[in-house]
């Protein structure tokens, strides 16, 4: 109960900031197109994931490394790994971890700073992800010929792609330090199921359906030796 | 004045995405069902067709129980077509089939041949047996002239798997 009014608390103060950062971009006049091609990279770990697994049946942890190209595109690449260990009423066990691959492009919507250290972005992503799971416990039901039973698939591989598109917040907190959120909107493009089940969980994306939807806070550290201060042409 | 002016003005201008995403976010806690909306009853489904004309009918007073098996299918129905439980714990399914006229009784039997595929469909449906058919045959003893089968896969879905001529 605690951690949801806290939660409630961040996302609007992260609401609340979105708005302010995105005004402050509208007032201020706009800036010639910047020359400068490489303006830095920020390195993000997710910490949202990492907190569910005390509260949640799926958890992980992600890194993500993007890079400001001319403050116009800041392409992406992120390495995550999640977990899952699900239970339904009947006690059937769904198990999985396994590392999973995402790469795209952020768009900035509105920015503030030489190098964007604050800004609201839209984005998109592609996922991917190839992984064993074991589903134990299943139920099947008593038929006409025969009584229910319980049976194991264990060792089922999987795989999975999937798009997501996304909006977010990054603002500076001080010196290299940047924290932000993305909410995404995901949907399966392609799934290998297991030679007997369908997969309730793929790692990465979640939940095994149609659309899914995620809420991420990333805690961002830009790396040393990138960006400018002022290098622009007016 | 202005300043309020041009922060009235930003806020409509990203009110779109904004509302986009407190929409979506608002969804994913719509989205998480636990219900399970998608049928676990595999049967085959066998039509009666006329082996003169190889048209689809309907008979009266038909009963229906399985091989081995005191408990009925059916019992004295008006059916155009059987939906039928395969076995999952055997290769081989045998259905009596027997059809009552003007108080004499014709029985017959239906032999299925089929593979089990044991299926884990989702944690809020749990698992199913889907089969494949292999061979259809009839008794040969009574009033089934032929079978044929038009569609092997046995799913959970009502769709006609078998044709049985009388």
């Amino acid at each position: 109960m605690r951690l949801q009014n806290m939660s409630k608390y961040i996302y609007s103060l992260l609401i609340f900031s979105v708005i302010n950062l995105t005004t402050l971009a509208q007032t201020r006049p706009k800036a010639a197109r910047d020359s400068v091609f490489y303006h830095g990279a920020y390195l993000g770990i997710s910490l949202i994931e990492p907190v569910k697994s005390f509260f949640s049946a799926t958890w992980g942890s992600s890194v993500q490394l993007d890079v400001n190209l001319l403050n116009r595109f800041f392409p992406v690449v992120e390495l995550g790994y999640a977990q899952a260990k699900l239970v339904n009423p009947e006690q059937t066990r769904f198990d999985t971890k396994a590392i999973y691959y995402k790469a795209g492009i952020n768009l900035p919507i509105a920015k503030e700073g030489h190098n964007a250290e604050n800004l609201f972005f839209l984005g998109g992503r592609l996922g991917y992800c190839s992984f064993d799971y074991s589903i134990s416990g299943c139920v099947f039901d008593g038929t006409y010929w025969n009584r229910g039973y319980m049976k194991d698939f264990l060792n089922e591989h999987a795989g999975a792609a999937w798009g997501e598109v996304l909006a977010g917040l990054r603002v500076q907190l001080f010196g290299p330090v940047s924290l932000g959120w993305s909410g995404r909107m995901k949907t399966t493009l392609k799934v290998r199921n297991g030679e007997r089940s369908v997969p309730p969980y793929i790692p990465g994306y979640g939940l095994n359906r149609k659309p899914n939807y995620d809420l991420l806070l990333h805690l961002y550290c830009r790396l040393p030796g990138s960006g400018t201060k002022t290098n622009k042409r007016l | 004045m202005l300043r309020n002016a041009t922060t009235t003005s930003s806020i409509r201008n990203f009110s779109l995405p904004l509302s986009l995403l407190l929409l979506s976010l608002f969804l994913q806690a719509c989205v998480g069902n636990p219900n399970c909306y998608e049928s676990k009853e595999v049967l085959v489904y066998c039509g009666f067709y006329s082996s003169e004309t190889g048209k689809a009918g309907s008979i009266e007073k038909v009963s229906v129980r399985g091989l081995s098996s005191d408990s009925l299918i059916y019992n004295d129905k008006t059916l155009s077509k059987l939906a039928l439980p395969l076995r999952s714990d055997a290769q081989e399914s045998v259905f009596i089939i027997e059809i009552e006229q003007s108080s004499i009784v014709f029985r017959d039997s239906l032999s299925l041949s089929h593979t089990n595929n044991e299926w884990f469909i989702s944690m809020e449906c749990g698992c199913i047996v889907l089969h494949t058919l292999l061979d259809a045959r009839p008794g040969g003893a009574s009033f089934i002239d032929s079978v044929c089968i038009v569609n092997p896969e046995i799913k959970n879905a009502v769709t006609e798997h078998v044709k049985i001529y009388l």
